[in-house]
C-alpha cells in the first residue's frame, strides 16, 4: 500500500500517520514536586485547587514532551490518578462509580497495602469522572489525546463485591457504566479511547465470555476508535477468545516476553480486522532498551504484519519510571520507529 | 519468581522456633503450618533439575526436616498448604509422591495437606489414600467441593472452608450454621474442622475478625451450642 508522502497536519482529533503510530501505554511518572504535593494534600497540607494546579502543570510537562519527542498520539499521563480502580471507586480527586467505596487495607505485595474498593450498591453512572482532564490535555495540543478508562471485567475484579449475586451481574452493571464515561468522551470531542483490561484473563474457562459481552456494552454502536490494553498474564489461555473483543485494537507486552506472543498469531492467527498494538519497551525496568533492540522486534512484528495495522508502543504505563526514564524509554522507540520507516520508505 | 538453580537441601529448621513463640502464648493448640512442596515445585522457575516431578520431590525431602523438626518441637498439629493442585489435576501422581515423602511416616502430630481456588472433584477419592489425617477443602472458591464430598467416601478428617476469605461481603452466622449443618452429613461432627477457605490475609484486619467470629458463631449455633 502506498502511503501518501505529505501528510495533513492533524486536526487534534484524528491522527496525521498511518503506518507504526506511535504512543503511550497511558501513565507516566510523576515529577518530585507532584509526588511531594500528593503527600501534602493527603495531609491537609494544601488545598484541592493547589494539587489540581499541580496535576495540570504536570500534565502539560508531559504533553509538550511527548511532543517534542515525537509521538503521533498522546496520552494525558494521569498525574491525577492513583490506582487505576481506585481512581474510580472513592479516591480522592476522582469522582466515584456510584455503589463504590475504598475499603480497609489489604495486603498487596510484600508489606504494602491498599485500600481496595468495595462494590457495596448498585453501580451507576455518576457524572463524567475523566472528561475534564481529558479536555485539558486535548486543549494543549494539535495531536488526538486517547480517552483512558478502565474496562468493567478488571474493576470488578480488582475489587470486593457485597452487592451483586454473581460475578457477572456486577460485570455487566459495570459495562454500562463505563459506556456512559465514554459517551461522555466522545461528546467532548474524543476519536481514541483505551480500555484498560489487564485482569481479563484470570479466569480463563469461567468467564472470560463475560468479559467479551462486557467489551461489547461498553463500546458497541458508539462513535470511537476502542483500544484495549492487556498486560502480562497467561494470554495465551484467552488467545482465541481475545479476537472477539469488539475493539479496533489489542495492545500487548510484547517485549517483557521476548516477542514470544508473533509464536501465537503463528499458531492460531490474529483478527484482520483489528490492528495490533506492539509494546516494545519493558515499562518494568531502568534499563532503556537499545535502538536496534527495539528495532530487531518491530522488524520480526513486520513478518507478520502490514506497518498500517502496527501501532508502536512500550508494554505498559511508565508510572513506576522516573520521568527521566520514561522519556528515555519513548525515545528509542519514536527513533526506531522512524529509521524503519525510512528503511521501509514510508512516511 | 523464584528461581532452582541447584541442588535443595534442608539446612536447619526456619518454622519450629516461630511456631513454639507462638503456641507459648496460647493454651489452645496452634497449628504450625508448611509450605506444600508441589505448590513450591509449580511456583518456581526450575533451572536445575529438568521436570517438575524431580523438583516436587527435593522439595518434600527438604521441608521433611521443617516437618520433623515441628514435631520434636511438641507441635500436635502440623498443616501443609498445597494449594495448586486444583489447577493441575493431571499431574496429581507428582502431588501425591511429594506429599508422601513429606508425611509418611510422620509420628507425633495430626497433619494436613489444604487447598484451596478451586475444588478437588475428580482426586478427592486419590487423596484419601495420602498418608495426612485432613484435608483441606475451600467451598467458596470450590463449589464443586459439595459433590466431590457428597459423592465420595470421605474417611478422613475435613478442614471445611466455608467463610470466603476473599470477600468482605460477611457471611451471617445463620449461613455457616446451614454449611456446618450441611457438612455433617457426610463428615461425621468430630471429624468436622470450620476454617475460613483460605487465608485471611486478602481481607482488611477488621474484616477478617468478623469472619472469625461469625463462623465460630455459626458453628456453635449448628452444634447447638453457646459460642
Amino acid at each position: 500500500m502506498v502511503v501518501e508522502k505529505t501528510q495533513e497536519k492533524s486536526t487534534g482529533l484524528v491522527k496525521a500517520s498511518t503506518a507504526l503510530t506511535t504512543t503511550a501505554v497511558g501513565s507516566f511518572g510523576r515529577p518530585d514536586y507532584l509526588t511531594k504535593a500528593r503527600s501534602a494534600f493527603a495531609k491537609g497540607e494544601i488545598d484541592r485547587g493547589e494539587l489540581e494546579r499541580l496535576e495540570k502543570q504536570a500534565t502539560e510537562y508531559w504533553i509538550r514532551m511527548q511532543e517534542k519527542i515525537g509521538l503521533d498520539v498522546l496520552v494525558h499521563g494521569e498525574m491525577e490518578r492513583g490506582d487505576m480502580v481506585a481512581y474510580f471507586s472513592g479516591e480522592k480527586g476522582g469522582l466515584p462509580i456510584e455503589g463504590m467505596k475504598l475499603g480497609g487495607l489489604v495486603r498487596s505485595y510484600g508489606n504494602r497495602y491498599y485500600h481496595k474498593p468495595i462494590i457495596h450498591d448498585r453501580l451507576e453512572w455518576p457524572g463524567p469522572m475523566t472528561v475534564d482532564m481529558w479536555k485539558y490535555a486535548q486543549g494543549l495540543t494539535d495531536r488526538p489525546v486517547k480517552g483512558m478508562l478502565t474496562g468493567a471485567y478488571t474493576m470488578v475484579e480488582w475489587s470486593f463485591d457485597e452487592h451483586y449475586p454473581t460475578r457477572r451481574d456486577a460485570v455487566m452493571d459495570m459495562a454500562k457504566v463505563i459506556r456512559r464515561e465514554a459517551e461522555a468522551l466522545v461528546a467532548a470531542g474524543a476519536k481514541y479511547i483505551q480500555i484498560d483490561e489487564p485482569a481479563i484473563h484470570t479466569r480463563p474457562e469461567a468467564d472470560f465470555d463475560a468479559a467479551v459481552e462486557a467489551m461489547r456494552v461498553t463500546v458497541e454502536g458508539i462513535d470511537a476508535e476502542f483500544h484495549t490494553h492487556i498486560c502480562y498474564g497467561e494470554v495465551e489461555k484467552v488467545w482465541t477468545a481475545m479476537q472477539e473483543l469488539p475493539v479496533k485494537q489489542i495492545h500487548l507486552a510484547f517485549k517483557n516476553t521476548d516477542f514470544a506472543y508473533l509464536d501465537l498469531v503463528r499458531e492460531h492467527g490474529y483478527d484482520q480486522s483489528k490492528d495490533l498494538g506492539v509494546g516494545v519497551t519493558d515499562s518494568h525496568t531502568r534499563f532503556i532498551e537499545t535502538v536496534d533492540e527495539v528495532k530487531d522486534g518491530l522488524r520480526r512484528v513486520l513478518e507478520l504484519f502490514p506497518p498500517e495495522r502496527v501501532w508502536v508502543l512500550p508494554d505498559c504505563g511508565l508510572k513506576t519510571r522516573t520521568v527521566e526514564e520514561g522519556e528515555a524509554k519513548l525515545k528509542v522507540m519514536v527513533e526506531a520507529v522512524r529509521d524503519i520507516k525510512r528503511e521501509l520508505e514510508i512516511e | 519468581q523464584p528461581e532452582i538453580t541447584g541442588a535443595i537441601k534442608f539446612k536447619e529448621p526456619v518454622l519450629a522456633a516461630a511456631w513454639q513463640f507462638a503456641q507459648e502464648k496460647s493454651s489452645r493448640p496452634v497449628k504450625a503450618i508448611v509450605p506444600g512442596p508441589y505448590t513450591l515445585a509449580t511456583l518456581s522457575a526450575d533451572k536445575h533439575y529438568g521436570g517438575r516431578e524431580k523438583l516436587a520431590l527435593a522439595f518434600a525431602e527438604a521441608l521433611r526436616g521443617e516437618v520433623e523438626a515441628l514435631a520434636a518441637a511438641g507441635c500436635k498439629q502440623i498443616q501443609v498448604n498445597d494449594p495448586v493442585i486444583v489447577f493441575n489435576k493431571d499431574d496429581y501422581g507428582t502431588f501425591h509422591k511429594a506429599i508422601t515423602k513429606l508425611l509418611d511416616g510422620v509420628s507425633g502430630a495430626e497433619t494436613g495437606v489444604y487447598t484451596w481456588f478451586g475444588d478437588c472433584a475428580g482426586i478427592l477419592a486419590q487423596m484419601q489414600e495420602l498418608p495426612c489425617d485432613v484435608i483441606g477443602l475451600d467451598f467458596a472458591a470450590g463449589p464443586g467441593n459439595w459433590e466431590a464430598l457428597e459423592s465420595t467416601t470421605f474417611e478422613k478428617k475435613l478442614g471445611a472452608g466455608i467463610v470466603d476469605a476473599r470477600n468482605t461481603r460477611l457471611e451471617s452466622a445463620a449461613e455457616v450454621a446451614e454449611s456446618v449443618k450441611r457438612l455433617s452429613g457426610a463428615v461425621a461432627p468430630e471429624r468436622l474442622y470450620v476454617n475460613p477457605s483460605c487465608g485471611l490475609e486478602y481481607l482488611p484486619r477488621e474484616v477478617a475478625l468478623e469472619k472469625l467470629k461469625v463462623m465460630v458463631e455459626g458453628a456453635r449455633q449448628a452444634e447447638g451450642v453457646a459460642a
